[in-house]
């Protein structure tokens, strides 16, 4: 039998979790849409900068959600795709590592998280293809691929391996039937992902269209 | 007026709260604006980057006190207490570099590295591999840098006046004691280790750190790979040989195997050898490599290496030319090599190793058999304290242990009294610092201590390196040391108590990197004590000597689209007086002006690298009994140019051609004359040149994974 103490106890602690839960998170869930639609909006380093800062701020007050340093690291390894002098990609991406890290000590065996961090393999190849290519586009393919076993659902990991293995088979001047057969699952399961939680990863689409337009000969 | 402002508010969705606005400007030290600083409130969401001006302004409705914080890559963060009221606050922040993330000024003195990250990077491993004229050999590819000379019949590495076994390389932080192949006298030859074995190379041509010792001139640093990504199978079909090696990995286990086989009889037919050959080049090995995550942190790490090789052929004979000597090789060799890292928390980390080898080598040349067998062992401990941002201090100990024995083969066990053996037991322990004075300085003081038990010496040995940031892109360097070394062992058999031999390096040096192009140049001087020398047929430590040069650098993989290249010229002016010389001379390896130009060209519609290298080396000494000065003779100038391509059939497969001293020059490496004149009071000489004028080397390389991609889809 719990006394009754115990039990009111734990009801007001319950009630107050909840409501102050309930207050910061609103806080927390309009904060984060609206950086969400800036970052999605940004077109140029300087608003992604604007945008990645946004959410290391509210991953720093918040302290117990992962999303916003997913979303610091996103920003961040677009910017490294985006900028120009090699030493400076490789700056945005050992910044973008940072908050991957981050997220995962709070977030782990997530799908979303393994493809980002395939992505930011797949950028720094990038920065330096002969060199870099053969010992890390192995491991940025390795990546991409559990990111696929750990969701078959989810639409970037199964468009960050097909855009891995398009751009190898480009190279290699072989078939991208498989890269571009990737590229029209991710699309559909960009089509069939649910849409309830408007914070969750909702990116890729674009780019999965641009990659089919280069598929389609 | 009120009810425009609730709109506007309204409209812009701000809350009708008191707010503040926060505006400043952040610069650094220097006074220059920083661009791209997170400044905000802790705990909070509200706050702003800085523009490109360094300026910021951001509106909050917090209130009371807070701290504000401006934090930036590079920087430390600044932290500020602030009272909101509902006002405008100004402030203007100033930033403090943070030493150990960006700009940092690095010791480079004397030192070239190779590895895919960090920023003193002058070559990449794969830049060793595609060197023309390289071959694959990571001592050939290096030989295109300043400081080293070229000595067509020896292979290795002899740096900045100094002999070859005055280079050490080091695996993972311990010694190899063999990394070269059983030579016979020449010939020249390669090292025992695949380029593709190691992710980092740090190749010091002097003035290195306090952690190595046992080397005079030169320490070579190889880092092999970490954990590997997949299983693997690799095959090689070269005109020289086979290779097979496979790969598998577990969650925190993985095992590599490798055997090779080599045979230069085929390769034989289809050149002119200079030398006539009874048994062509043959060597069998056999690797296995493993590694196992410890923790998340910490990573074992083995390696095991056994190789047989053979060879026999015949040299022409230096009294009567139309005779010759056989020359004969047969080598077994082991390697053990284990090496353990862990972090054990946020100021300690430590990397501990240990080496073995046994070496069992017979020699032939006409009827004198030599059988020499050597052990070696090395263990060593390093911590590393993180004592501060700008300070890191690193100790360590280690222990050397060498035997070696020799004795005229094939003879009866009771005629064994001509077996002789000799023993090096030698401890040492180090600590050294790098100590950011600011910035744009460093210093790295250190001091070396060495015991040797054999003979009771003990020897002290500072090291100092400095180097300071003169701008954004160049930094100059200096470097002084003291460096101590066992003699060799043949004189070690009759002369145990020989003392270390004694080198001190001076460096200045100035490198500027900018945009994928790199400027060094460096002036050194070192002097040379205590070296091996013989007195009326006895050695004693009496020897000394010195090299003195000026070295250029130059890289540039951005003027030419798809191309890259990087010259290398060293001056040397060395002599020395030890071992028989009768007098101060420049010794044999060494020549005046090196030379060297690489050039690489990737095609990328075609998929090919394709690249060549030159090298030039004035005329180097030789002994000519006809001379009255000693060494006063220079062989002709050397010459070499050499092609190469490497073409991408497939992503895994790559076909890969080679061809050294394409013009064909005639190469002389120095001769050898005979010890008796003939009847006309002449004495005769034989030419040690190169095995053949050329060499063509093609290879296929096929790696197979398992395609992780096709299995994927297949579970979809």
């Amino acid at each position: 039998m719990i006394p009754m103490k115990s039990l009111a106890t734990l009801a007001f602690i319950l009630l107050s979790l909840h409501n102050s839960w309930g207050y910061d998170y609103t806080a927390y869930q309009k904060a984060m849409q609206q950086s969400i639609q800036a970052l999605n909006e940004a077109q140029d380093i300087a608003s992604l900068q604007q945008s990645m800062h946004r959410f290391e701020r509210i991953a720093k007050a918040e302290k117990s959600q992962w999303l916003p340093w997913y979303y610091a690291a996103y920003a961040s390894i677009t910017m490294g795709a985006m900028a120009e002098e090699a030493d400076r990609k490789d700056q945005y991406l050992d910044h973008a590592q940072q908050f991957l890290d981050e997220a995962t000590l709070l977030e782990t065996e997530n799908s979303e998280l393994t493809a980002l961090q395939g992505y930011l393999y797949m950028i720094r190849v990038t920065v330096d293809p002969a060199n870099r290519g053969p010992h890390m586009a192995p491991k940025a393919t390795q990546v991409l691929s559990q990111a696929t076993q750990m969701n078959p659902e989810n639409p970037r990991a199964l468009l960050l391996l097909g855009q891995m293995q398009y751009g190898t088979a480009r190279f290699f001047n072989s078939d991208t039937a498989q890269a571009c057969q990737l590229v029209s699952q991710a699309i559909e399961k960009f089509d069939k992902a649910p849409h309830h939680d408007a914070l969750a990863p909702a990116w890729g689409k674009e780019m999965a269209l641009a990659l089919q337009k280069q598929c389609q000969p | 007026m009120k009810i425009l402002f609730l709109i506007i508010s309204l409209l812009a969705g701000l809350p009708l709260q008191s707010q503040t606005l926060i505006t400043g400007t952040v610069t650094d030290v220097r006074g220059e604006r920083v661009a791209g600083v997170n400044i905000y409130l802790k705990d909070s969401y509200d706050g702003i980057s800085s523009d490109t001006t360094g300026h910021f302004a951001f509106h909050t409705v917090e209130t009371g006190h807070q701290l504000l914080i401006a934090s930036a890559v590079g920087y430390h963060d600044h932290e500020q207490p602030v009272i909101l009221v509902q006002d405008t606050l100004t402030f203007s922040i100033t930033l403090k570099e943070n030493i150990a993330k960006m700009n940092e000024v690095l010791i480079t003195a004397g030192s070239f590295e190779a590895s895919d990250e960090g920023k003193a990077v002058i070559l990449k491993p794969l830049d060793i591999v595609t060197t023309a004229g390289a071959l694959g050999g990571i001592a050939a590819a290096l030989q295109t840098l300043p400081g080293t000379q070229t000595v067509g019949e020896d292979g290795r590495l002899f740096i900045r006046g100094g002999e070859s076994n005055e280079t050490k390389i080091f695996i993972d932080g311990v010694l190899s004691h063999t990394p070269f192949q059983a030579k016979v006298p020449n010939l020249p030859t390669r090292g025992r280790f695949s380029p593709f074995l190691f992710k980092g190379t740090t190749f010091s041509t002097g003035g290195y750190s306090a952690e190595y010792g046992q080397a005079l001139s030169s320490a070579l640093i190889l880092n092999t790979l970490d954990f590997p990504v997949q299983h693997q199978t690799d095959f090689s079909f070269m005109s020289v040989g086979v290779d097979a090696a496979h790969q598998h990995r577990w969650d925190k286990t993985s095992v590599s195997v490798k055997g090779e086989y080599s045979n230069l009889t085929p390769y034989q037919w289809l050149i002119t050898p200079s030398y006539q050959w009874e048994k062509a080049p043959e060597a069998a090995s056999g690797t296995v490599v493993f590694h196992r995550k410890t923790s998340e942190t910490g990573l074992l790490k083995g390696y095991g290496n056994y190789s047989h090789s053979s060879l026999t052929f015949y040299q022409p004979n230096r009294q009567q030319q139309n005779q010759s000597d056989v020359v004969s090789l047969q080598n077994n060799n082991w390697y053990l090599n284990t090496s353990y890292q862990e972090i054990l928390n946020d100021k300690w980390s430590v990397k501990t190793g240990i080496a073995y080898t046994y070496d069992d080598n017979h020699l032939a040349l006409q009827q004198d058999q030599l059988h020499e067998k050597q052990r070696g062992l090395h263990v060593k401990t390093v911590f590393t304290l993180d004592a501060s941002e700008r300070t890191a201090i690193r100790l360590g100990s280690e222990y050397f242990y060498h035997q070696w024995e020799r004795q005229p083969s094939g003879l009866a066990p009771s005629e064994q009294v001509l077996r002789q053996e000799v023993e090096d037991k030698l401890a040492g322990s180090f600590i050294e610092t790098d100590w950011y004075l600011s910035s744009h300085w460093v210093s790295r003081p250190g001091v070396r201590v060495e015991y040797n038990t054999q003979t009771g010496a003990l020897t002290w040995a500072p090291r100092l390196s400095l180097a300071y940031k003169t701008g954004d892109y160049g930094q100059l360097s200096l470097a002084y040391g003291k460096f101590y070394q066992t003699p060799e062992v043949a004189y070690l058999y009759d002369h145990r108590d020989l003392s270390q031999e004694q080198a001190t390096h001076y460096i200045l040096h100035y490198q500027r990197m900018n945009a994928g192009r790199t400027f060094r140049v460096e002036v050194f001087y070192k002097d040379y004590k205590h070296l091996v020398k013989a007195e009326r047929q006895v050695y004693n430590n009496s020897g000394y000597g010195y090299a003195q040069g000026v070295e250029l650098f130059w890289r540039d993989k951005t003027s030419i689209q798809n191309g890259d290249f990087w010259v290398s010229y060293s001056y040397l002016d060395t002599k020395r007086n030890y071992h028989e010389f009768p007098a101060s001379a420049v010794p044999v390896f060494a020549s005046r002006h090196n030379f060297s130009v690489v050039y690489k060209h990737f095609i990328t519609a075609l998929r090919i690298q394709t690249g060549f290298s030159y090298q030039f080396a004035s005329g180097r000494p030789y002994y000519n009994p006809h001379h009255s000065r000693f060494h006063a003779d220079r062989t002709p100038a050397y010459h070499n140019l050499s092609l190469n391509a490497a073409y991408l059939i497939k992503q895994n497969i790559i076909l890969y051609t080679a061809f050294t001293n394409v013009l064909g020059t005639k190469q002389v490496f120095g001769y050898e004359y005979s010890q008796q004149p003939d009847e006309q009071g002449r004495y005769p000489r034989r030419t040690i040149g190169p095995v053949a004028p050329r060499f063509f080397f093609v290879g296929l390389f096929v790696t197979l994974t398992k395609d992780q991609q096709e299995n994927q889809l297949d579970n979809l």
